[in-house]
């Protein structure tokens, strides 16, 4: 007779296992969201954090938004023999792209797989050099992805 | 009934773990770094922009089409954008009056040269005498007579709320009614001068009095033209002329041998004096000659005697020779009289410049709103950017709106 159970029983036991259920489904459910919400977070802070360390620092000629070609082709150059350096100094977790164009749309400095700039999470920054040819100052448009 | 309790028991702490379980739901947000995206890059150029003249030379020349342009060419993503300019009087100044043929001969002389240089911009005043119903697209609506005020007050309100200002030049305080908040004071002789605090408004009217120009017309031969400039009441004698020694040049004091050209300075102590235009050829039309008087610390010798105001603009210990009152999204001035003197008719056109506003859509459309009424999403965002004058630097404002447009 003690072996037996009764009906409040099987109904407790019932509850018990669909709030289990529950919360296991719910757990598995919002994992993705989470890392996915870490992913995005972590390049788009990534992005913004580099666009202003080069704008500011690294092409820098020393007043605010004034870059200097000379330190953006030696970036470029850089980068073109010592992309996995970069990519441990700037401590990106997967590829960075940097791609410096004019206002008509024309290179002036690239480094990383710019092909995958439109698939990445990216940023545009404007900055201002001075055009040797000319003598002017120009607008120039630096993009920077993580990938 | 002992089961009967654990199973509520069971069914509450289900409750509460899901209730518990809830709170730790994070939501997918990706709203808050376009947001952040959009907004460095707006900043971002408006400071290139700035830095390399580009909005300089656009808010000067009001090209609102080649401005959106390039910056439409830079800007990342589909927005649209309008752009207002704060601190500077309108490129076209619409003045209404509200005035018989004498009123409008005297606000001619008075507004008079029409076109000028403002901060290194043109700015140009135009006068329409219509009614007061056939004006409501102008900046500014001037009144000579404050019955007209009174009889059409609400008219009047309404064009306020508009953004339309309005101007009363009078000696008559009565039947003003509480629109310019205005009363009666005693006379006194002492001299009337601006507030020089920069919150106040009188500051800011001084500002433009020192940057817009009162005509002096010159009258005599082909070789030289005589005329007067009246400060504190009293006159002083001035010569123009055009010669092979100076070109367009005005002599001051006369026969001295001392001339100035367009763009220098002379000196009427303690006061110095900016020479802005002169036509000193008879063969090119009326001689004359435009200047400015260069001090905001001006001292008017007028009868500040008639009005007491919380937002004086010219005034003495006491007394309140003119006054301004934000209302609606413009203001009501009031300018108790009118004197033929050269530093009345300067402080006048700065009133009138001031009330007429100081902040523009650079499109030109002044009654359009700066952002669509009906934006997807409802949301916009604004950045500033404070640039110098050209000829004094003081500065102007020039806020861009941004919006996207299929959130």
């Amino acid at each position: 007779m003690k072996a037996q159970s009764n009906l409040e029983f099987i109904i407790d036991v019932g509850i018990f296992a669909i709030s289990i259920l529950a919360v296991v489904g719910f757990i598995a459910s919002e994992i993705p969201k989470i890392h996915n919400n870490y992913v995005v977070n972590y390049k788009m802070a990534k992005c913004y954090q580099i666009s202003e360390y080069l704008i500011f620092k690294n092409f820098s000629s020393g007043q605010a938004y004034f870059i200097n070609l000379t330190k953006v082709n030696d970036f470029d150059n850089f980068c073109n023999s010592n992309y996995a350096k970069l990519i441990n100094d700037y401590n990106v977790n997967g590829l960075f792209i940097v791609k410096i164009e004019n206002e008509n749309g024309e290179d002036i400095g690239n480094c990383g797989p710019f092909n995958k700039l439109q698939k990445s999470y990216s940023i545009s920054r404007f900055g201002i050099f001075k055009n040797e040819t000319t003598g002017n100052y120009e607008i120039a448009k630096i993009m920077v992805g993580v990938y | 009934m002992k089961g009967f309790v654990k199973t509520i028991e069971a069914l509450m702490a289900s409750i509460i773990i899901f209730a518990v379980l809830y709170q730790f739901m994070i939501p997918y947000e990706m709203e808050p770094w376009r947001n952040v995206y959009t907004h460095r890059e707006m900043e971002d150029l408006l400071a290139t922009f700035s830095l390399t003249n580009k909005t300089y030379n656009y808010v000067i020349s009001n090209d609102w089409n080649s401005f959106h342009a390039s910056l439409e060419n830079l800007l990342v993503g589909p927005y649209d954008f309008s752009i207002k300019i704060i601190g500077l009087p309108k490129p076209i100044v619409k003045v209404g009056c509200v005035c018989n043929q004498e009123n409008v001969k005297r606000l001619n002389r008075t507004l008079k040269p029409f076109s000028f240089d403002y901060n290194g911009r043109v700015t140009e005043v135009r006068i329409m005498n219509d009614t007061l119903e056939n004006l409501k697209n102008s900046d500014v609506i001037i009144f000579y007579n404050q019955s007209k005020i009174s009889n059409n007050r609400e008219t009047i309100e309404k064009y306020l709320k508009r953004g339309v200002g309005i101007v009363l030049i009078s000696n008559n305080t009565d039947n003003v009614g509480d629109l310019f908040n205005l009363s009666s004071a005693s006379i006194s002789n002492d001299k009337s001068h601006f507030d020089s605090s920069v919150q106040s408004i009188s500051y800011h009217i001084s500002r433009i009095f020192t940057l817009s120009p009162f005509r002096v017309c010159t009258h005599g031969s082909e070789s030289e033209q005589l005329g007067n400039i009246s400060l504190q009441k009293i006159n002083y004698e001035i010569k123009t002329f055009s010669n092979d020694t100076c070109h367009n040049c005005v002599e001051y004091p006369i026969d001295s041998g001392k001339y100035y050209k367009v763009g220098e300075n002379f000196s009427i102590p303690p006061y110095s004096i900016y020479v802005d235009n002169v036509n000193g050829n008879t063969s090119y039309g009326d001689t004359f000659v435009d200047l400015e008087i260069m001090n905001k610390t001006y001292e008017f010798d007028i009868d500040g005697s008639g009005l007491i105001s919380d937002y004086p603009i010219v005034f003495n210990n006491r007394n309140v020779f003119a006054t301004t009152r934000p209302y609606g999204k413009s203001h009501a001035s009031w300018i108790k009289a009118e004197y033929n003197y050269s530093d009345i008719d300067e402080l006048t056109k700065a009133i009138v410049l001031f009330t007429a506003g100081e902040c523009y859509k650079l499109d030109g459309n002044t009654f359009t709103p700066l952002v669509p009424e009906k934006i997807p999403g409802k949301e916009y965002f604004s950045i500033g950017y404070f640039l110098p004058g050209l000829k004094t630097l003081e500065p102007f404002e020039v806020r861009i709106y941004v919006w996207h447009l299929f959130v």
